[in-house]
Order: C-alpha cells, then sequence, then structure tokens
C-alpha cells in the first residue's frame, strides 16, 4: 500500500469497498432530504403564513436567523444531550438549518407577487386559498425551490459532521480516514462522493426549478 | 311601465379612515341598468374608493350601497364579485396562465362545465378581434393593448351585467387607447353593460359616459350628463377639470339659437298694407319682414321682391306674405340649425319661443360671428375703437 500514489490508493479503496461507499453515499443522501423535506413541509406553510401577516414575518425571520448562527457541531452536539446519538439528531439540526432559507424564501416570493395580479385576483372573486393556490404559489415556486436547493447543500455538508456522533453517512469514511495514519486516500473517498452529491443534487434540483415554474413566466 | 330599479345604489355613502381621513362624504347616487358613468376628478377625491365599495374590495364605514337592489353588505363579498366584471389600470392577466384559462377565470371559479367555457373564451376573442390560437398564448407574449383587451373581455366572460372598470386605459398609448373605447362603448351601447369607469381623463368621459360624476376631496362637485356639465359647469374647479379648450369648443357645439340671435327683429302685423311695409324696410334698411300676429305669434314673412311683384301698394300685407316660414326654437342647438341655413341660401332664420313668439332672428353674419370668434377668439372692443378714429 505504501508504494502506491494518494490517487492510486483513492482508486484501489474504491474498488475494494465501492459497496460500502455506495452504502454511505444512500445513508447520507436519504438524511439531508429527510431533514430539507421537514423542513419544507413545516417552513413553506409558515412563509405563506407570515406573507399574510406580516407583522409576525419580523420575529419569525429573526427567529430563523439566529439558529442558523449557530455553528453545526455546536448545533449538534446540543441536541445531542436531548436527542441521542444517531440520524434523529442530525435530521433536527437539518431541518432547523433549513429553515432559514425555505421560510425567508417561501416569504419573499409570496410578497413579490405583483399586486395588480393578486387585486385583480382578489376582485374577479377569489377565495383567500384560491389567491394563494392558483396564483401566488405558482408565481412564486421558483424562489421557494431555490430556498430547498440552498437547504439541500447545507444539509449535505451538516450531514457529514453528523457522523460524529453517529448518524452514518459518508462522514464516517471521513472520520476514518483522518484516523487512519496516512488515511489521506481514505478522506477522499468519502469528501469527493460528498462534494459530488452537493453539486449533482443543486444540479437536479436546479432542472426541478425550471421543470415546476409555470410556463408563461418569461424567462428573466 | 314600472320604473327602472337602479342596479347600483350609493345611499348617504361615507368612508372614513380610522386616522381620520375623509376618503368620501355623503356620497349619493343612483345607476340605472345600461348607464355608463364615469367617476372623475383629482386623485385622492374618493372616486376609486366609491368604485371599489360597490364589489366591496372596499366596506363603507357609513352608508349603504345596494346592488341590484341588496344591500352589499348582506352579500358574500366572494358571490358578489364573481357576479360584477373587474378591470383596472394594470391589467393584472395571470402570468402563468393562458389567454384563454385568464379570461375563462371567473366561468371556472363558477365551475362552468369545460366545454362552455373553451365556447365563450372563442366567443369573446372573436369579439375583439383577436385571432383564435391566441388563447394558448400566455399574456408576456401580447401586447399592452392586447393584454388590456383581454383584461376587459374577462371582465364579462361569466356575463356580468356591470362592469367596473380602474382606470383602465391610462397606461395606454391614444391611438389603442381610442380603440379599447370603442370596445367598452359597444359593450355597454349595443350589449346593454352597466360599465362604472373610474378615470383621469376628461376626453375619455365625455366620450363614453352618459352620466359624469366629479369628485373632490372625497365629495361630489357635480353629477350630471356630459352635455350638462360642458353647458353649466358646477364651479371653477369642473371648468378647470374641463379646459378651456374644450369649454370653447363646447360653447360652439352647444351654443343654442339663442345665444347668437339678434334680439328684437323688425317686425309687421299682417294688417298693414304693403306700402306701409315697405316704408319700414327702407326706414331699417332691411329687405324683408316678419309679419306676425297680435300676440307676436310668427304667421309669415316678407320678402321685398314680393312687394315690388305687385306693385299695388295699397293690399294688406297677410295676402302676400309667404305664409307659416322657416323658424327655430330659441334652444335649438346651432349645430343642427347652420346647415339648414346654409344649404338652403336663407339670409336669415327667425328665432320663436316654445309658444311661436318671435323673439329673434338668426342670420348668416351672425353665424360667421361665432365661428370666427371661435377660431380667433373674441373680438377685442379696443380694436374697434381704432378703427372708429
Amino acid at each position: 500500500m505504501k508504494d502506491l500514489g494518494l490517487w492510486q490508493q483513492f482508486f484501489y479503496y474504491f474498488q475494494h469497498n465501492g459497496m460500502y461507499i455506495l452504502g454511505k453515499f444512500n445513508q447520507h443522501f436519504l438524511i439531508s432530504i429527510e431533514g430539507v423535506l421537514l423542513a419544507a413541509l413545516v417552513g413553506i406553510p409558515i412563509g405563506a403564513l407570515i406573507a399574510h401577516y406580516r407583522r409576525l414575518s419580523n420575529p419569525v425571520i429573526q427567529l430563523a436567523n439566529l439558529i442558523q448562527t449557530i455553528p453545526s457541531l455546536a448545533m449538534l452536539s446540543i441536541l445531542m444531550l436531548g436527542l441521542g446519538l444517531g440520524d434523529q439528531t442530525v435530521i433536527t439540526t437539518i431541518f432547523l438549518y433549513s429553515l432559514l432559507p425555505i421560510i425567508q424564501n417561501t416569504y419573499t416570493g409570496l410578497r413579490n407577487t405583483s399586486p395588480a395580479v393578486l387585486d385583480a385576483s382578489k376582485g374577479m372573486g377569489m377565495t383567500k386559498w384560491q389567491q394563494l393556490w392558483m396564483v401566488e404559489i405558482p408565481l412564486s415556486v421558483s424562489v421557494i425551490m431555490a430556498g430547498i436547493r440552498n437547504a439541500l447543500v447545507v444539509a449535505i455538508g451538516v450531514t457529514a459532521i453528523g457522523a460524529f456522533i453517529g448518524a452514518g453517512g459518508l462522514g464516517d469514511i471521513i472520520i476514518r480516514g483522518t484516523n487512519a495514519t496516512n488515511g489521506g486516500a481514505i478522506i477522499l473517498a468519502g469528501a469527493l462522493p460528498t462534494a459530488l452529491m452537493a453539486i449533482v443534487s443543486d444540479l437536479v434540483l436546479e432542472g426541478v426549478q425550471k421543470l415546476v415554474s409555470p410556463k408563461g413566466l418569461s424567462e428573466s | 311601465m314600472a320604473q327602472a330599479k337602479p342596479i347600483v345604489e350609493f345611499d348617504h355613502v361615507g368612508k372614513t379612515y380610522p386616522n381620520g381621513k375623509q376618503a368620501l362624504v355623503d356620497f349619493n347616487l343612483k345607476v340605472m341598468p345600461g348607464d355608463f358613468v364615469c367617476f372623475i376628478g383629482t386623485s385622492g377625491g374618493g372616486k376609486t374608493t366609491a368604485m371599489r365599495m360597490i364589489n366591496r374590495m372596499l366596506d363603507p364605514t357609513s352608508g349603504e350601497v345596494k346592488f341590484d337592489g341588496k344591500k352589499v353588505a348582506d352579500l358574500d363579498p366572494i358571490e358578489l364579485r364573481r357576479h360584477i366584471g373587474y378591470v383596472i389600470q394594470n391589467i393584472g392577466l395571470i402570468p402563468h396562465m393562458t389567454l384563454e384559462d385568464n379570461i375563462c377565470l371567473v366561468p371556472k371559479l363558477l365551475k362552468w362545465p369545460k366545454e362552455k367555457r373553451e365556447a365563450r373564451a372563442r366567443e369573446l376573442i372573436k369579439l375583439v378581434e383577436m385571432p383564435e390560437d391566441f388563447l394558448s398564448r400566455y399574456p408576456h407574449e401580447i401586447s399592452g393593448g392586447q393584454q388590456q383587451r383581454i383584461g376587459v373581455i374577462r371582465a364579462l366572460a361569466a356575463d356580468q351585467k356591470v362592469m367596473l372598470m380602474d382606470e383602465p386605459f391610462g397606461a395606454l398609448d391614444p391611438l389603442t387607447r381610442e380603440k379599447l373605447q370603442d370596445l367598452v362603448h359597444y359593450l355597454q351601447h349595443d350589449l346593454g353593460k352597466t360599465i362604472i369607469m373610474v378615470t383621469h381623463d376628461m376626453d375619455e368621459a365625455l366620450r363614453l359616459a352618459t352620466r359624469i360624476v366629479i369628485f373632490d376631496d372625497g365629495r361630489i362637485i357635480q353629477s350630471a350628463s356630459p352635455a350638462e356639465i360642458l353647458k353649466h359647469p358646477a364651479n371653477d374647479f369642473v371648468e378647470e377639470l374641463i379646459g378651456p379648450d374644450r369649454m370653447n369648443e363646447a360653447k360652439v357645439m352647444l351654443a343654442t339659437a339663442s345665444s347668437i340671435m339678434l334680439n328684437n327683429p323688425v317686425s309687421t302685423t299682417g294688417d298693414v298694407t304693403l306700402g306701409e311695409a315697405l316704408v319700414k324696410m327702407n326706414n331699417h334698411h332691411i329687405d324683408s319682414l316678419i309679419v306676425v300676429d297680435d300676440e307676436h305669434r310668427l304667421i309669415g314673412e316678407l320678402d321685398i321682391g314680393q312687394v315690388m311683384a305687385h306693385r299695388n301698394l295699397k293690399l294688406k300685407v297677410k295676402n302676400y306674405m309667404l305664409a307659416s316660414p322657416r323658424s327655430v326654437f330659441e334652444d335649438d342647438l346651432l349645430s343642427s340649425i347652420y346647415q339648414t341655413i346654409i344649404n338652403r341660401h336663407l339670409k336669415y332664420m327667425p328665432v320663436v319661443d316654445h309658444d311661436h313668439r318671435v323673439v329673434g332672428i338668426i342670420t348668416r353674419s351672425s353665424l360667421a360671428t361665432l365661428l370666427c370668434e371661435h377660431v380667433w377668439g373674441k373680438a377685442d372692443p379696443e380694436d374697434n375703437a381704432d378703427e372708429g378714429k
């Protein structure tokens, strides 16, 4: 092993532990996406709520901002005290981190709906819900998706650190590499797929964002 | 026949905002079916406030607004709005919906079946002379004028009888605006829609409205037909709003016979002789006489040519005059008189009141004077004085 260069070691590791890495990759991805989806489920309604009751918007966004300022390792440790080791703690952390971009983008998107369009929709007899579903959400879906994209990229990074509290994922491989003597190749075997995952999911979500944004909106 | 009921009625309506600002004060108005009412006035004068109360986009703080005899305060605002067309200045087409979906928005909210909606969309797009394949386009793919045309037909897609328009054509270029004005005129005049339009464009109001309501500072300054407003502006504010050019133009358009006629024309009774009539003509340097009865009613006219033809100056005027001559009433519009005078080469036209008593005459030169005044302004009396020296 010692005679091999770093990249050769890297490929060697990959060849011999491919399925293991793939398993960690899947686990990593699922943890990240689970946290983000939970945050979307909670964050989008909150965003919609504060867009309509604007007085709530400041305290809510401030709070989400506050959560964001806590370093991820600190957050993981604090939550670990309550939730114990394992992936549920990481998912909760991701959930909390993802709230800000999702709430804020939902809020911004909905607030930016053209007042003329809203006035016309109301004046034609749409209920508040119809305005939300038929007009505001479709018009702001791409901004909301941008928030989710943002959240997912951050989440993939947080999950990597989550390995410290036993959540699994590619972070496991990275930690193993840091513990081994000359473990550079192993670190890479964990780190490169993590980076790849972040880049690819960003690209994929960009595609999804284009797909779900309604056709009539001009490209701008 | 029963008197038609107003479709929209304001009954002592007021709106005071919590900060104490009075947006509307004791507003009363009855809008009859088929009316075209224009609200005009300064911004912040209350016109938009008043209009938005009809479909309950705003609620009054005092008084009642009625729609079709029912108090709107008792109606479900959502349901009410679906039965009143709504057109706004910024058009407000929904950008991610095709023109068809935009047009059929209210029918869809009212749960019309799909086939009926599609048929309606095709019918309406034909009305505004746009090709049917535009229905699948999106709002940003068509011009501003076309967008507002869609905005207008969207407001009548569910066959709403009343349409509210808030400065609908303010942002359009003059040519497009004119076309759209033709469209809404057609909707009101030919399809019998009732239209209530907020505008700041007096030309638009004068052109389209059957009634103009002028607002200032939350109060009605004047509410009358366009002709009435031009003829009798309630105060300086209204005059200013109309503008000097239009006032001047209106003076000509709406001038009546009495405004330019010469008073006390030379007349005679029928019982005098031709000779006496001739003397009278000579004294006044005129070549014709108006013949009246004892109560000064017009019975004929006598031309110098007729006198000369008979030579026998002892004959009575009443036997040789031209009986029952052409005449006009003092309140006839000049615009309806002048053609007769010019086409028939009449030298003058007697003006009578409604009891047929002669009150004056219009000569060709009085028409010419009016025309000159309109084109070059009133003659300055000082100029005349100079000429006299």
